[in-house]
């Protein structure tokens, strides 16, 4: 099952990161856009203007559950044919 | 020459020396005493005319650092003039002197030594990424007396080869296994990084003859209607909108997407007519719409009028004006207005979005 392992805000990326793991180490990383590069010579970061409306723990649930039902999903081909998982 | 030696010779080296003397002596009585029972002829001296003995100079001095894949190395010799107080002879008529470099991986040069060809230059950049190594001189005039082995007492490490530092067009050879494409999520794009196993898998980098294994991503809240290079710097994945020509060593480039709506991620706006006396006079926006990146066409269709025409506005992906343009005549009271398009790069409904790998990386291009 995919859990929030750390988050922090990328101020040079204007993305907040959002590491997910599950209990084997596989990771996967949400990204959620919350600036863009205004500048093309210099790279600054600016806020975009949606802000307000994004929701990270909304969006980390949609995508930890699609996560984690592929997971069960495999998990489960894996139990009815007797494979182990690695 | 035959060796001949007497014993008045031999009085002569002991100097005094009484037990010396006895002791050559006896060495010359027993090899008479063998002469006279072999027959054999006395030893020769194989000596007979002894080249010149050339000592080594003065040790040189060792410098060697590593940057951008290659040790820079760096000799001094010793100094025509005498130091003062040094013990050591120096290179007093200044002459060339011949330096052998040899490297190891371990401290004490049991394996692995290169040793590096033989020459009277000062400087030697020698290229080679990503090792370690230990580095040690030995100098002569001759080529033949050497001095004793001087070590660097550290080892050093050359460094990784950058792209600055490398020739124009050097083919990297890096492959990427990773798939890059969008997927429409309301009012912005989703972008995902993934591998072959699908979705949410990890995927493979591969570099030369080294490999890793990349998490996978998603990366939320993306515009429609953007092109983008996603590059993966180590920890997290960027998105950019364009790649500079050269970028930092550790970034690994994933993938170029193009975010375009579709069907899912579109939503036409919905436009009513006001007409008055058979000719439409104004138009009133009932929805915006989404995720509009072009302004949709309106087609303004009746089952009586014609000739009206309009022109749509879109701002932040929706129709914030419509601009009348011919009133038409002969409307009934509820003309219907269709929009049709909206989105660059794909037709309202087609393929969502595209993704491709580079698969070959170009430094310095």
């Amino acid at each position: 099952m995919y859990s929030v392992h750390q988050q922090y805000l990328d101020m040079a990326a204007g993305f907040h990161v959002i590491e997910l793991r599950d209990e084997k180490g596989n990771r996967h990383l949400v990204q959620l856009a919350v600036g863009h590069d205004a500048c093309p010579a210099c790279g600054a970061v600016h806020p975009k203007d949606n802000l307000e409306s994004l929701d990270p723990v909304a969006a980390v649930s949609q995508i930890s559950q699609a996560l984690n039902t592929s997971q069960q999903q495999m998990h489960a081909y894996a139990a009815k044919h007797g494979l182990a998982v690695k | 020459m035959a060796l001949k030696v007497n014993l008045a010779q031999i009085n002569g080296a002991a100097r005094g020396n009484s037990d010396l003397r006895e002791t050559l002596t006896g060495i010359h009585l027993a090899l008479q005493s063998l002469y006279a029972q072999t027959g054999a002829a006395p030893l020769n001296k194989i000596d007979a005319a002894p080249a010149a003995f050339t000592a080594p100079p003065a040790p040189s001095q060792l410098a060697v650092t590593g940057a951008n894949g290659s040790f820079s190395v760096s000799i001094t010799t010793p100094q025509k003039a005498p130091a003062a107080g040094a013990a050591a002879p120096r290179n007093a008529t200044n002459a060339p002197i011949y330096q052998e470099i040899s490297s190891s991986p371990v401290a004490n040069f049991t394996s692995g030594v290169t040793t590096y060809p033989v020459s009277t230059n000062t400087t030697f950049i020698l290229p080679n990424p990503g090792v370690t190594l230990y580095w040690r001189l030995r100098s002569s005039y001759n080529q033949q007396n050497w001095t004793s082995y001087r070590a660097l007492p550290g080892a050093v490490s050359s460094g990784l080869l950058s792209s600055a530092a490398a020739a124009s067009n050097i083919s990297l050879n890096q492959s990427n296994y990773a798939t890059v494409d969008s997927v429409a999520a309301g009012a912005t794009a989703t972008v995902r990084v993934y591998g072959s196993g699908g979705v949410g898998t990890s995927w493979t980098s591969i570099l030369g003859n080294g490999s890793k294994v990349i998490a996978s991503g998603t990366i939320l809240n993306v515009p429609y209607a953007s092109n983008g290079f996603v590059v993966w710097d180590g920890q997290a994945y960027q998105l950019k909108p364009q790649l500079a020509q050269t970028f930092p060593d550790n970034w690994v480039p994933v993938g170029k997407v193009s975010v375009i709506a579709n069907a899912s991620g579109l939503v036409l706006p919905v436009i009513d007519a006001v007409v008055t006396g058979g000719a439409i006079v104004a138009y009133q926006i009932i929805n915006a719409g989404n995720g509009l990146t072009t302004a949709p066409a309106l087609t303004i269709t009746d089952s009586s009028g014609s000739g009206a025409t309009a022109t749509a506005v879109v701002s932040a992906g929706s129709v914030t004006q419509v601009t009348p343009g011919s009133a038409g005549s002969g409307y009934s009271t509820s003309p219907t207005v269709t929009a049709s398009g909206g989105v660059s790069g794909g037709a309202a409904g087609g393929g969502g979005a595209t993704g491709n790998n580079g698969g070959r990386l170009y430094a310095n291009v």
